[in-house]
């Protein structure tokens, strides 16, 4: 029995996580599609998207709702856009941007079969170069696997984000710095980004993915 | 009031100071902009009516960009990788193809071990023709039906075809390499430059690469495993193939890869900035590496014998000496030599080239020194990681003391603690004369009544930890038959017993001796009752435990039962 979670527009079924398609009969990244009460649901695989795990983990708030507007920085093929897609619903939308070629083709057919999507191809560590392409947005998710990721999202947010909107950040400790221990990352983002945003909520991500963070935070 | 033009993707806005939208223009296509957008038009923006042209607009400049992306570096990628997979199928074929042929002419099969050449042979010629050439007298192969022949001959077209198409990519790839990166080709070659490029993703990001990373491209999973681990690290990646670095002594690869990556790291600057072609120039000042007399073959190492360090005037044999080469071995390597102990192998040992040229000395094998009865402090190089400070300052020298308390390969105090032995007396170990000599092997069992231990007031109060066993046996009897346990006692009163005296066994034996008769030796085989015992049922036995014994020395800590352990359960 599928039935709303403690999050807004996910659902749950015991472990399995669902959001309800906004693209019914399509799959996305073969994931399983249940319908029940003529309703479809897509099944949220945590150990593919680090949002899923995070509410899996227990995040009691990721910030998304329904018609909101998101940046997703480094939206690779649209595994976890996807979902954040079927949460915010027709009347949201996402930006979703990448900076490699060969994931964002994918990302462009998915877009097309979304009437809430886009695609940008930039590089997230520089907003001023698309500043002219977006809105403001609501909530700023960032997944990149980059060295400097907590300043790419700090810059973002402050260049997007509205006065009380929520950034989520996904922290990848090996590509920060591979020979420190990830307790010791985690804690100095954690110190970086809490000098401008308030810290929601903060989660590794353990049995689905070693050595990641995820935060929830709020503009100030 | 003065305005503002604003160009964004959708349009021209004109804004007032406040960043209100005063004025919109939207535009057909979407508009290239660069303009820094005031918060408030950001805000506006979010309005419902833009959001499908901002859609669209996006996509359509993605759909653009994507499209321009495209570039020589892609195809060079996808040669190289279609060039792999080609060679791996065509290794997979071959092998399959032998097998299936050589029941039709073996003689042949075996004769050709080239696949390449083999494909194309038994695809266009007889087996007559095949078999005229190796000379064989007579053929172990069966003679097949045309049917059965067909399927083999297309399989050997088949694979003629791969390695055809191989050569064709690979001839491709020449001539795109030979016009998108020269002088990378020049020196590195067609397989391994486009594998460079392949790896990286494009002559760019290639470019921006230190000449230390481009030598272990390809090498990643060691370099990690050094990262993290302090494992060796990797000397080579891609470039390991390449003949200035293959064809090496052991040796000196790891030099040559370094040598080799510099110059690559010049040729691919180079390229991508369209400069000349260098590569002649760069491949000449390797080969002169080549020539320097650093292999063992070329020069021995140190005549006089392996671990002595020369003697100062020792005559050298070495054709171009690239270094200055040392007069004498300096002042501190002799100071350190062991005092009156001339045969004693010196502290260090020459390192670099063993032909001779002098450039540094490492530290002898601590065993070594040790055999020759010099002092050897600890080795205090430790590069696990896990000894490592996160900071990168030098650890704290270690005092004597802390070296003893702590495991002597700790670098600093703290570190890593070898768990203290906890050695069990063993059941049964008898004291033996080397203990008694060199103390006990075990420590001794805690003593608990030495340390003052009291049992606490309230363990008492809630009552027993256990439960009392059910006396079961109190009246019962069980006969046990057999031998009994404990040795009866040795005087034997007459008075118990059953009423027939008969039947008694003692007065059997009394009979027997009135009678003249041996008395029987064993007398145990008769039943025993428990009864008859001394405190013989459990529940007698259990009294008798309850009683405080007053005979016996009362003890600091009575011990009890243990309570039963607790049985986990779901
Ligand atoms: C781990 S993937 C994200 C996966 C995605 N969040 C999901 O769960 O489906 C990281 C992506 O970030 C992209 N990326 C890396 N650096 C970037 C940058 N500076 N700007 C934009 N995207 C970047 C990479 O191309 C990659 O596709």
């Amino acid at each position: 029995m599928i039935e709303p979670s403690k999050i807004f527009e996910v659902f749950q079924e015991k472990q399995a996580l669902f959001t309800k398609s906004l693209n019914p009969g399509k799959k996305v990244y073969n994931e399983r599609l249940v319908i029940q009460d003529g309703v479809e649901y897509r099944q949220w695989d945590p150990t593919k998207s680090k949002l899923g795990a995070a509410i899996l983990r227990g995040a009691s708030n990721v910030g998304i709702r329904k018609g909101d507007i998101v940046l997703y920085l480094g939206c690779s093929t649209g595994t976890t856009p996807s979902h954040v897609s079927d949460m915010i619903g027709e009347d949201g939308f996402l930006f979703g941007l990448d900076v490699a070629p060969r994931v964002l083709r994918n990302f462009v057919f998915l877009c097309e079969q979304r009437p809430n999507m886009t695609a940008l191809f930039e590089d997230a560590a520089h907003p001023e170069q698309y500043a002219a392409k977006v809105c403001e947005v609501d909530v700023v998710y960032q997944d990149v696997a980059q060295r400097n990721q907590a300043e790419i999202f700090l810059k973002n947010c402050k260049a997007f984000l509205k006065d009380g909107g929520y950034g989520l950040l996904a922290v990848k400790a090996r590509s920060v710095d591979i020979t420190k221990k990830p307790a010791v990352i985690f804690r100095e983002v954690r110190e970086q980004i809490g000098k401008e945003l308030i810290i929601v909520d903060e989660r590794t991500l353990e049995p689905f993915e070693k050595d990641h963070c995820f935060f929830v935070c709020r503009k100030k | 009031m003065p305005k503002a033009i604003v160009k964004h993707l959708l349009g021209e806005f004109i804004v007032d100071q406040a960043g209100k939208i005063v004025k919109e223009t939207l535009a057909d296509a979407p508009l290239e902009s660069q303009d820094p957008i005031p918060s408030p038009l950001l805000t506006a923006l979010k309005a419902q009516k833009y959001r499908a042209i901002l859609r669209d607009f996006n996509l359509d400049i993605v759909k653009q960009k994507i499209k321009a992306s495209v570039c020589v570096d892609n195809f060079i990628g996808q040669a190289i990788n279609s060039m792999a997979d080609l060679e791996r199928s065509a290794n997979q074929v071959s092998r399959r193809l032998r097998e299936w042929y050589a029941l039709y002419n073996p003689e042949f099969t075996v004769s050709l071990q080239d696949n390449e050449k083999f494909a194309e042979l038994v695809a266009t010629r007889s087996k007559e023709a095949l078999l005229a050439d190796v000379k064989a007298r007579g053929t172990m192969g069966a003679d097949l039906k045309k049917e059965d022949l067909d399927p083999i001959l297309d399989l050997a077209a088949l694979l003629h075809s791969l390695f055809a198409q191989k050569n064709a990519l690979h001839e491709y790839l020449e001539r795109a390499l030979s016009k998108h990166a020269p002088n990378l080709k020049a020196i590195a070659g067609t397989a391994i430059a486009a594998k460079l490029i392949e790896h990286t993703g494009s002559l760019k990001k290639l470019m921006l690469l230190p000449a230390s990373t481009l030598q272990i491209l390809g090498a990643e999973k060691a370099l990690f495993r050094h990262l993290t681990t302090g494992a060796r690290p990797p000397k080579f990646g891609y470039i390991m193939h390449h003949p200035f670095v293959a064809q090496a002594p052991r040796e000196e690869k790891g030099r040559r890869a370094r040598q080799l990556a510099d110059k690559l790291a010049m040729a691919v600057k180079m390229d991508y900035f369209k400069g000349e072609f260098i590569a002649d120039r760069l491949k000449k000042e390797l080969e002169e590496k080549t020539h320097l007399p650093r292999s063992k073959k070329q020069a021995p190492a140190f005549p006089a014998g392996k671990h002595e360090a020369p003697s100062a005037n020792a005559p050298s044999s070495k054709p171009t000496p690239m270094y200055q080469k040392r007069e004498s071995i300096p002042a501190w390597v002799q100071q350190d030599r062991a005092p009156g102990t001339s045969s004693a192998p010196a502290p260090f040992r020459r390192t670099g080239s063993p032909s001779g040229e002098m450039r540094g000395f490492a530290p002898r094998k601590r065993e070594e020194r040790i055999d020759a009865g010099q002092k050897v402090p600890y080795p205090h190089r430790v590069f696990n990681r896990q000894f490592a400070r996160q900071d990168g300052k030098p650890f704290p020298p270690r005092s004597k003391d802390e070296r003893t308390e702590a495991s002597p390969k700790a670098p600093f105090p703290g570190a890593y603690k070898r768990p203290a032995p906890f050695n069990r007396p063993q059941q049964g170990f008898r004291s033996s004369e080397r203990e008694v000599q060199d103390g006990p092997r075990y420590r001794k069992p805690f003593d608990r009544a030495q340390q003052g231990f009291q049992r606490p007031a309230e363990r008492e109060q809630d009552g027993p930890r256990y439960r009392k066993p059910i006396k079961r046996f109190e009246q019962e009897e069980r006969p046990s038959y057999g031998r009994a346990r404990r040795a009866p006692a040795p005087e034997r009163s007459f008075s118990r017993g059953g009423s027939n005296r008969e039947e008694r066994p003692a007065f059997r034996s009394r009979e027997r001796e009135e009678r003249g008769a041996e008395p029987r030796k064993n007398s145990f085989s008769r039943p025993v009752f428990n009864s008859q015992r001394k405190n013989s049922s459990p529940a007698q036995r259990f009294q008798k435990r309850q009683e405080p014994a007053e005979e016996r020395e009362p003890r600091a800590y009575s011990r009890e039962r243990k309570p039963p352990m607790k049985r986990w359960r779901k």
